[in-house]
């Protein structure tokens, strides 16, 4: 559920600084696709199930962000002045208990065939279990729809949980060289044309204090 | 921009202020905003400003939450139908809350949204209005024959329509938001909006701000305090008196805001009880 479908939540995101800083004259169909081979470089692979990493995150495309195989073209990004990305991220939680309980028997197989337990031995052991469980175990995917509005500046994420909206804004900004800052009412309120007098009166505001426990 | 959360190298001019200083603003807009839609009948006129072609109809949802914005951060979580106007919401209010997420429908014209509104900008649970029904196509008459259904929409048709409905709604609280800004960085215009919220909360509470009712009394004090003044400008204890302010105790939660409880004794010119420190 998200901005294709049913109901949604979102936050707003101001973008900070302008378009070009990436591509010059980025906006326009005919430059995005040099934007496309940096959203392309940060594209989403899943986790090498030989390797060690437990975590793999980047952009996939924003109608069919599990196709593993699927690079982002033009037509999945661009759409009149909307720019559409999905922002994946798979991450394997391996199970301490079991980790521990699994590694502990076959240190204990070990000592039974005569073998003698270092710290080396042990450390081995462990990488060895947790290897086969990464193996074994699913990553947990969650996704985070994109919607770039070049016309009002912002950016809609259509995900809650403030460590992924914050590695979200981390990789637009290394993909697009721009930065993305919530838009909270507090900042909205920087962003209105204010007069001279208005804008003091603004820094200086302290939470109102109309029922006297609001302080 | 002057006003920025992160400053790397540590050299920000003395005079940049902090964006995080000022997120209080987002559960005093949503406050406002409750209590202003409450005042105007939870509509708002076309030529108010907005940009709208039509009136603006509003309606509490279902969900509230409020949180304190001092050190405690307490929060109280309201939910169920009919929540304007509840005691619950105006008593949390009146002890210093302020509205951190509020469930609202907004209806302009056949557009119909409801979203929950978050202190922090957010918005969840959006539902937008039916974007691909033609309202004439489902007036039809049954009985006719019908042309077969239109095809699925393309990918780039939802992304504008719902792309459109979500702006349409954001062009909305923004044009909202940036009116109670206006009013908040007005001195005369935040205390009259103050103001309003305390006669607005006195009234709600079924208290009456004009009989003299101080804010955070109980009726059960406030009329026992009446009845001893009143006392005492009789020079002691009057059983008419009593069963007078029995019955006015009665009248005052029939009536509302807006009376004053004057007692005069014999021909004497009537004298006030009671008169709220704002002269309310």
């Amino acid at each position: 559920m998200g901005f294709l479908r049913g109901s949604a939540g979102y936050l707003r995101f101001s973008v900070l600084g302008e378009p070009g800083a990436v591509a010059e004259g980025f906006g326009k169909i005919t430059l995005d696709s040099a934007t496309l081979e940096a959203v392309n470089l940060r594209r989403f692979f899943p986790i090498d199930p030989d390797g060690e990493s437990l975590e793999s995150v980047g952009w996939a495309t924003f109608a069919d962000p599990l196709d593993d195989d699927r690079e982002v073209g033009l037509d999945d990004f661009v759409a009149g002045s909307l720019r559409v990305l999905s922002y994946r991220e798979d991450k394997i939680a391996l199970p301490r208990p079991l980790l521990k309980s699994l590694a502990k028997k076959r240190l204990a197989d070990l000592e039974e065939q005569g073998e003698e337990i270092t710290k080396t031995t042990r450390r081995a052991v462990e990488a060895a279990v947790a290897s086969e469980l990464r193996r074994t175990t699913r990553p947990k995917t969650r996704i985070v729809e994109l919607v770039w509005d070049l016309d009002r500046g912002e950016v809609r994420a259509f995900g809650r949980g403030p460590m992924v909206l914050e590695r979200l804004a981390a990789i637009f900004e290394r993909t697009f060289g721009l930065r993305l800052e919530p838009a909270t009412y507090a900042r909205r309120a920087f962003e209105v044309q204010l007069g001279t007098r208005e804008r003091s009166v603004l820094e200086s505001l302290l939470p109102a204090n109309v029922f006297g426990g609001a302080q | 921009m002057s006003t920025l959360d992160s400053d790397p190298k540590g050299q920000r001019p003395a005079h940049v202020v902090p964006v995080s200083e000022k997120e209080f603003l987002g559960a005093e807009f949503l406050t406002w905003l409750y209590f202003h839609l409450e005042a105007n009948g939870w509509g708002l006129p076309a030529a108010s400003g907005y940009d709208a072609d039509e009136p603006i109809r509003f309606a509490l949802g279902k969900r509230v939450a409020l949180r304190r914005l001092d050190q405690t951060g307490a929060r109280v979580v309201l939910s169920g139908s009919e929540l304007d106007g509840g005691g619950e919401l105006l008593q949390a209010i009146q002890r210093g809350a302020l509205i951190d997420e509020m469930a609202l429908g907004v209806a302009l014209g056949n557009r119909v949204y409801s979203a929950t509104l978050g202190a922090d900008g957010g918005l969840a649970g959006v539902n937008l209005p039916d974007l691909f029904t033609d309202p004439e196509e489902s007036e039809l008459d049954p009985e006719e024959p019908t042309e077969p259904p239109p095809a699925r929409p393309q990918l780039e048709d939802v992304l504008e329509l719902r792309g459109y409905a979500f702006a349409d709604l954001e062009d909305v609280l923004d044009a909202l938001f940036v009116g109670f800004l206006f009013r908040r960085l007005d001195a005369n215009a935040a205390d009259a909006d103050a103001s309003a919220m305390r006669r607005a909360v006195a009234s709600g509470l079924g208290l009456s701000a004009a009989a003299g009712m101080a804010i955070g009394e109980t009726a059960e004090e406030h009329f026992g305090r009446v009845q001893a003044e009143a006392a005492a400008l009789l020079g002691g204890p009057n059983k008419g008196l009593d069963r007078t302010v029995s019955k006015l105790r009665e009248s005052l939660d029939a009536l509302g805001p807006g009376v004053s409880v004057s007692v005069s004794v014999g021909d004497s010119e009537p004298q006030t009880l009671k008169t709220n420190e704002r002269g309310e």
